[in-house]
């Protein structure tokens, strides 16, 4: 299929905006306050924006249409549960953090915890993970976009994306990341939203668009319990429901990438603000993505170009496209992408399937920004851990400290070289680890920071043994449901517990996180408190 | 253990997750709830759960919390004025 020009001219239209907001920000170099934090002068809408950019990422724009596309109706409450869970923040993190005024994330552990270097190197490790799982997720999702979309080579377009996204974080830091991912949040809502409205407008609306699911699969709306059918098997019982619904839901106000961006607003007020805008433009999207994700199996069956055409069968004999799924294979073997799933294409086969370029343009356009933000939003906050926090304040290097801009600058071009060489051909297992790292950084990271922030009684000691322990206990159970009962959807002791064969559906946040908060507790409950100094300042203070 | 935090946080998630847990009981006990309780011929899950639960309450609710912050500052702000005597 011919590339329009119209799409090619929309996505330079895209780029030229990106690398524009780098160019015009390069000033903040100047001073190392703007270049970490933004100079504390981000309003609300444009931090909101932000937010949204930054914690939703492709597994959003491509991974949870594609989710619907699988799970069917019960999907969406796992969607409600990553938006739900934005308001949190306002109170639990936003004000507090702002309040306090911290560089990096990790400024606010080793400061209430009273230790500035052995804490400071083990918070880095799940950040460093995350950061590397998200940047490599991001620059995957970047260029499967450009390849699906623009026909250009998959190395080339990983390429393109990684110095795009060095570009503007390199020349403005914060400044740049900020503008850049507001213009990205803005430019991402308004591609779902739109291309949303055309999938609704090829039915002719909601009541035909319904229906013509129900007709091509009646199971889809089927909720557990109420039916003997039921739409996937990981969607069987309440527990899948339920269990989706926590998977994203405490992140939001957890997760260093988005909690960071609470540090750039210029004030409190801004910083609880900014969580309503966050909501408006991330709500927005899923609006369009849950509209997408229900009607992509019907559509890409009845409009994609694809359908009628020859294909080979697996047993080598001629045949012909007539099913959604020959249409996803024969994209994933045309495009061949590491371990890419087949339901990853979903989304872009569903609004190619409409045949419009303008909504081909604009869908390129929001990938690519949701994919990038992503990015970004994760560089900048592995660059102040390696620049500033490890290798300034935690080994004392000279260098480090007198060139702090130049510091960051340089940890900015390692994180995006790993996180290429690793997008370029990417194994199935690292793609997935992004969800092992999301449930890892709100259960290691999260956890001390809410009770550092709302409990006195929270101890340096228990945030040691929170990461210690639920670091690699975590990895264990997600590799374990992951290769063992062959998704990491399932409870990992479902067949201790319940048998041979018996599967529960329970995604890891759902039992990980409530049990590091028991533990973080318990430990705290008996191990030396902060000093008083420490807690009235970072908790009490706080409030 | 949270002492300090505002109480319409908590009034604000109850009602929150009141209202989840009701749609999602609603639909796991009563059979084709999502499809087939339509209004004008549309699944009445597009507005409540499409529209309401995914958009417009979260919003609501972070509207919520950062309008209440707002009458605490203002609050504080005229406690401190009537402090230093100026009112």
């Amino acid at each position: 299929m011919a590339v329009s020009p119209i799409v090619i001219g929309m996505t330079l239209a895209y780029f030229a905006v990106i690398f524009g907001i780098g160019y015009a920000t390069r000033k903040a170099s100047a001073n190392p306050m703007d270049y970490y934090v933004a100079g504390r002068k981000i309003g609300p809408v444009v931090n909101g924006a932000a937010l949204a950019a930054t914690f939703l990422s492709p597994a959003s724009f491509l991974g949870l249409p594609a989710f619907i596309f699988l799970l069917g109706y019960p999907f969406w409450w796992g969607m409600i549960g990553v938006i739900g869970g934005m308001p949190l923040a306002s109170l639990l993190t936003a004000a507090p953090l702002r309040k306090y005024a911290p560089v990096s994330f990790t400024d606010y552990y080793c400061d209430r915890y009273e230790d500035q270097k052995w804490l400071r190197i083990l918070l880095g490790i799940p950040i460093l993970l995350g950061t590397w799982a998200y940047v490599v997720l991001s620059l995957v999702g970047t260029g499967l976009f450009m390849m699906a979309i623009l026909r250009i080579d998959y190395t080339l377009a990983v390429i393109i994306g990684a110095v795009a996204v060095l570009f503007y974080v390199y020349m403005g830091g914060m400044v740049a990341t900020t503008w850049s991912t507001a213009f990205q949040g803005v430019l991402m809502a308004i591609s779902a939203v739109v291309c949303g409205l055309a999938v609704l407008s090829a039915y002719g609306g909601f009541a035909n668009m319904a229906a013509a699911v129900q007709t091509a699969t009646p199971n889809f709306w089927m909720m557990p319990h109420a039916q003997e059918a039921f739409s996937h098997p990981l969607m069987k019982t309440w527990t899948g429901v339920v269990g989706f619904f926590f998977v994203w839901y405490f992140g939001f106000a957890t997760m260093p990438y988005s909690v960071v961006r609470f540090f750039t607003a210029m004030d409190i007020r801004s910083a609880r603000k900014s969580v309503v805008w966050c909501g408006v433009f991330g709500g927005a999207m899923y609006w369009g993505l849950i509209v997408i994700g229900t009607a992509a199996r019907n559509l890409i069956e009845k409009l994609h170009p694809l359908m009628g055409q020859p294909m080979v069968n697996p047993d080598g004999t001629p045949g012909v496209i007539s099913t959604v799924m020959h249409v996803l294979s024969r994209i994933k073997a045309d495009f061949a992408i590491g371990g890419a799933a087949v339901t990853d294409y979903s989304m872009v086969a569903a609004i190619e399937s409409l045949q419009n370029p303008w909504l081909m343009g604009l869908l390129v356009a929001g990938g690519l920004a949701i994919a990038m933000s992503t990015a970004a939003g994760w560089v900048v906050v592995g660059n102040v851990l390696l620049g500033r926090d490890w290798l300034g304040k935690t080994f004392g290097n000279k260098w480090a400290i007198d060139n702090p801009v130049q510091a960051l600058r340089v940890m900015s071009v390692v994180i995006l070289l790993i996180g290429t060489l690793y997008s370029l051909n990417p194994a199935s297992l690292i793609l997935d680890l992004s969800g092992w790292a999301f449930v890892v950084s709100v259960a290691t990271l999260g956890v001390p920071l809410i009770f550092g922030l709302w409990w006195p009684r929270a101890t340096r000691a228990a945030t040691y043994a929170t990461i210690i322990v639920f670091f690699p206990l975590i990895l264990y159970s997600w590799l374990y449901a992951r290769n063992v009962l062959k998704s990491p959807h399932w409870f990992f002791l479902s067949e201790v517990l319940f048998g041979k064969d018996a599967r529960i559906a329970t995604p890891h946040q759902i039992y990980w996180i409530p049990v590091a908060a028991i533990f973080f507790i318990i430990v705290s409950l008996l191990t030396k408190p902060a000093s008083p100094k420490a807690v009235k300042a970072y908790c009490e203070d706080l409030h | 253990m949270f002492k300090g935090m505002k109480p319409y946080f908590w009034w604000g998630n109850a009602v929150y997750f009141a209202w989840v847990a009701i749609i999602m009981f609603w639909e796991m006990t009563t059979p084709g709830v999502p499809y087939q309780v339509q209004a004008g011929g549309i699944p009445l899950s597009f507005f409540y759960n499409g529209i309401f639960s995914v958009w417009i309450l979260p919003t609501a609710l972070s509207y919520f919390f950062w309008y209440m912050g707002e009458l605490d500052d203002k609050k504080s702000a005229a406690n401190q004025e009537v402090n230093k005597g100026g009112r």
